[in-house]
């Protein structure tokens, strides 16, 4: 067991260790918690801080404190730390020290080896300084791997058939895409692109703007210099960014967030997916410019590619996923926790190079989208049945997801919502689960905001509730076994087309899989019994045993259950006489 | 063949006792033919031995089963142990989460606190606050003053404590850097303002402080 090998992710802003165990890869947890900040720092004793203590004194002493070293990587350069010099991969080191050290802990014993994760761009300087890096840490860095590489193998290490995966990777600050080829475990990449300074942060940013010109225009003050408020700016922000992931709608409130000539300021706002997602296009759209940048250097169009995996927290923003399928016309997957897709992908080459045999990482999703019907175009034309998704495929589950609609005429007092499993843009080529109205709406203009909610659990229980955002007048039915039972209804049509082609055997064969009764499988099981005996038995008793087999077999063809007794109980005796 | 010896030797031994003892009172109705005797006492043996061997079959597939329900006791202890750390790994991330939304309300009931402690009632020349608003918010502030205590005393109990930062030094692992300022006054590293209060549970850092810290 001594020489398990660890699997690393050594990020730009956080850092995770993971490993394999029985067969599954899990990160390592450090008091509960399952990244760790890349950053270093020297305390006033003079002791080393990494993680979260480091990150914590940053900006009181940023002279001895170190972040984001990865971008110095294979740069014949110093940092200054605490006035001594250092090398890029002497800091490295100092993190991926502390990951084995979480990771001894965790396993009670040393750790000597482990697997590395790279960006597919870094070149051989760069990975030369993060191979030295570990050794200064003490550790054997038995392979280097690229980090969409990692993250391809978490999806499809037992993948047999060759498949070519794009890789979206967006990060808090970096993104990259890469386009890889995958077969039998191993990944070729094929093309790689990226911007060293675009991630996450940078919507966040977007919302704290938005959130400071709101509390300009409304109380005609500048916010940006007071520190305490705009932290909480920031978090708000931050958690808005979050919330925005499942529903319509956010209300941004931070009561008492300053102090105006003696009077407490308070922030109220509102922010609309929609208006969100304006304010983050453009960033979207160079990913996107990079993803088509990537698939030019793979020599490749859209239709080649096979999937696509979002990795890196900011991926959970859905109008990314939503800007793919629209690209690419599948959804992309990302059930797999994006903040930690490479680290497990590190664990399985780990565990891959021990001949470790590696599960896919279980995650419940639904295998379907589910979605309403609403008024818009369908190849060009105004349809009522454009279908809109809602709960996007390969969701994790339990999931629960909003959207908002709008009332299309003047003093609509009803709408009929419908809910569909599928994928079609046009709502009729899906399969309709369910359908309720709701009534007694706002006589108000054309554009009455009803949110539908759809929450689907893990027993596959679809809750849809429709809510009239003016008045709070909500509808809610629950749609029961909303992922097995169309898989039942497939499974029928299923057989029914084979017994369509076979005739009547398929049809028989599909009644056997039926449960059977008790006595019927104890009859089984006495006619197993007798045919082994056959060989030790005298030539007469075998005559007999066939006789009362025969009975039985045809008895059971003919499902009669109630004339099995009496000739099972005989054969019992007789078995019971022979083996005694 | 020692075995096989002995066992003639009893026979033998036998066969004196039967022909030397006087079976007569036995026999007088109906004489035993010394050889059916022999034979059935022959099938007994027999039907010891297979009994016998039946009886250590038996045992041997219960030993086995009593090790297999061992290893699978063992396993399934291991799996619920596994399950129960897991269990209470996952209660405590949800407690650590509720809690640190509850620390939130207690973020914004002090705000207001500390904004109706701002107050001060306009006294101008020409200008000054009523009486009775005065009473009112220096009412309201009482009131908050209290639901803030009793939040606090709340948190108390549920073994959360704030951390105490302000005028202490700087402490990486209780507290974050959000602002630092001059006070010449005052040492270098000294936390001159709480931005946002930190709290522990238990031993364990809930919420990290949110400090201004001096810098010379």
């Amino acid at each position: 067991m001594n020489d398990i090998i660890i699997g690393i992710d050594l990020g730009t802003t956080n850092s995770e260790v993971a490993w394999v165990e029985n067969g599954q890869a899990s990160v390592i947890t450090d008091q509960g918690k399952k990244i760790l900040p890349s950053v270093v720092g020297v305390d006033d004793q003079g002791n080393i801080l990494i993680g979260e203590t480091a990150r914590n004194q940053y900006l009181l002493y940023p002279e001895r404190t170190v972040k984001s070293i990865k971008r110095l990587m294979g740069q014949d350069t110093q940092v200054n730390m605490a006035g001594k010099m250092y090398q890029p991969q002497e800091i490295s080191a100092m993190i991926l020290k502390r990951l084995k050290a979480i990771a001894e802990q965790h396993l009670g014993h040393s750790v000597s080896k482990a697997v590395i994760t790279v960006p597919a761009y870094f070149s051989d300087a760069q990975r030369q300084a993060t191979r030295e890096a570990g050794e200064i840490a003490g550790l054997d860095v038995v392979r280097m791997i690229n980090e969409p590489t990692a993250a391809a193998l978490v999806y499809g290490a037992g993948q047999t058939e060759a498949k070519r995966m794009l890789v979206y990777d967006l990060g808090g600050g970096t993104f990259d895409v890469s386009v890889v080829n995958i077969q039998d475990g191993v990944v070729e990449v094929l093309s790689s692109h990226g911007d060293n300074h675009l991630g996450g942060d940078d919507f966040d940013q977007q919302i704290i703007n938005h959130i400071a010109s709101h509390v300009k225009t409304e109380y005609g003050l500048n916010i940006a210099g007071d520190t305490k408020a705009m932290a909480r700016i920031t978090r708000a922000a931050e958690r808005a960014k979050i919330e925005l992931s499942n529903q319509p709608f956010v209300r941004i409130e931070e009561e008492y967030l300053t102090e105006q000539d003696g009077n407490p300021v308070h922030l109220s706002l509102e922010l609309a997916r929609s208006d969100y997602e304006t304010l983050i296009e453009h960033f979207i759209d160079a990913t996107l410019d990079a993803v088509h940048i990537a698939l030019q250097g793979a020599q490749l169009t859209a239709t080649d590619i096979d999937d696509i995996i979002l990795v890196g927290g900011s991926t959970r923003t859905p109008c990314i996923r939503e800007r793919l399928f629209d690209q690419f016309g599948f959804e992309p997957h990302g059930e797999v926790d994006p903040d930690l897709c490479v680290a497990l992908g590190a664990a399985t080459q780990a565990a891959m190079i021990q001949g470790i045999s590696v599960d896919t990482v279980l995650v419940d999703v639904t295998p379907y989208t589910y979605g309403t019907s609403a008024l818009g175009y369908l190849d060009g034309e105004m349809s009522p049945y454009r279908f809109v998704p809602i709960i996007h495929k390969n969701s994790v589950l339990p999931t629960r997801h909003s959207e908002a609609f709008q009332t299309v005429y003047d003093g609509q007092e009803t709408v009929i919502i419908k809910i569909f499993q599928g994928e079609d843009p046009d709502a009729l080529n899906n399969i309709e689960i369910g359908a309720f109205t709701v009534e007694n709406l706002k006589d108000v203009p054309a554009g009455n905001t009803i949110t539908l909610t759809l929450e689907l659990d893990l027993n596959g229980l679809l809750k849809v509730s429709a809510r009239e955002k003016a008045t709070g007048l909500e509808k809610t039915v629950t749609i029961d076994n909303a992922i097995a039972r169309f898989e039942q209804e497939q499974l029928s049509d299923a057989r029914q087309r084979v017994s369509d082609l076979f005739g009547e055997a398929a049809a028989d064969e599909s009644e056997a899989t039926a449960p059977e009764s008790e006595r019927i499988k104890a009859a089984r099981l006495a006619i197993a019994k007798a045919e082994s005996l056959f060989d030790q038995v005298t030539l007469e008793d075998r005559e007999d045993l066939s006789d009362m087999i025969e009975t039985l077999t045809d008895l059971i063809a003919h499902d009669d259950e109630a004339a099995l007794v009496e000739p099972l109980e005989q054969l019992n005796d007789m078995l019971y006489y022979l083996d005694h | 063949m020692s075995n096989a010896l002995s066992t003639d030797a009893v026979l033998d031994d036998f066969r004196h006792y039967l022909e030397a003892t006087d079976f007569a009172h036995l026999t007088a109705q109906q004489p035993e033919d010394l050889t059916t005797l022999f034979t059935d006492l022959a099938g007994l043996k027999n039907e010891v031995k297979s009994q016998s061997r039946q009886f250590k079959a038996t045992l041997d597939s219960l030993e086995q089963a009593v090790s297999t329900l061992t290893e699978d006791n063992q396993a399934l202890r291991q799996a619920l142990e596994d399950v129960k750390t897991q269990a209470t790994r996952h209660a405590e991330t949800i407690e650590r989460s509720v809690l640190a939304e509850i620390l939130d309300f207690y973020d914004r009931l002090d705000e207001a606190y500390q904004a109706l402690s701002h107050y001060r009632p306009v006294n101008r020349l020409f200008r000054h606050s009523k009486p009775q608003d005065v009473t009112f918010i220096e009412r309201l502030k009482q009131g908050q003053e209290i639901t803030r205590r009793r939040f606090l005393e709340w948190l108390q109990k549920n073994h959360i404590t704030p951390i105490d930062c302000l005028g202490q030094p700087f402490d990486a692992n209780t507290m974050r850097t959000l602002a630092v300022g001059h006070d010449a006054k005052q040492d270098h590293g000294t936390v001159l303002a709480v931005m946002r209060s930190g709290f522990r549970h238990h031993d364990q850092v809930l919420r990290l402080a949110e400090v201004k810290v001096n810098k010379l």
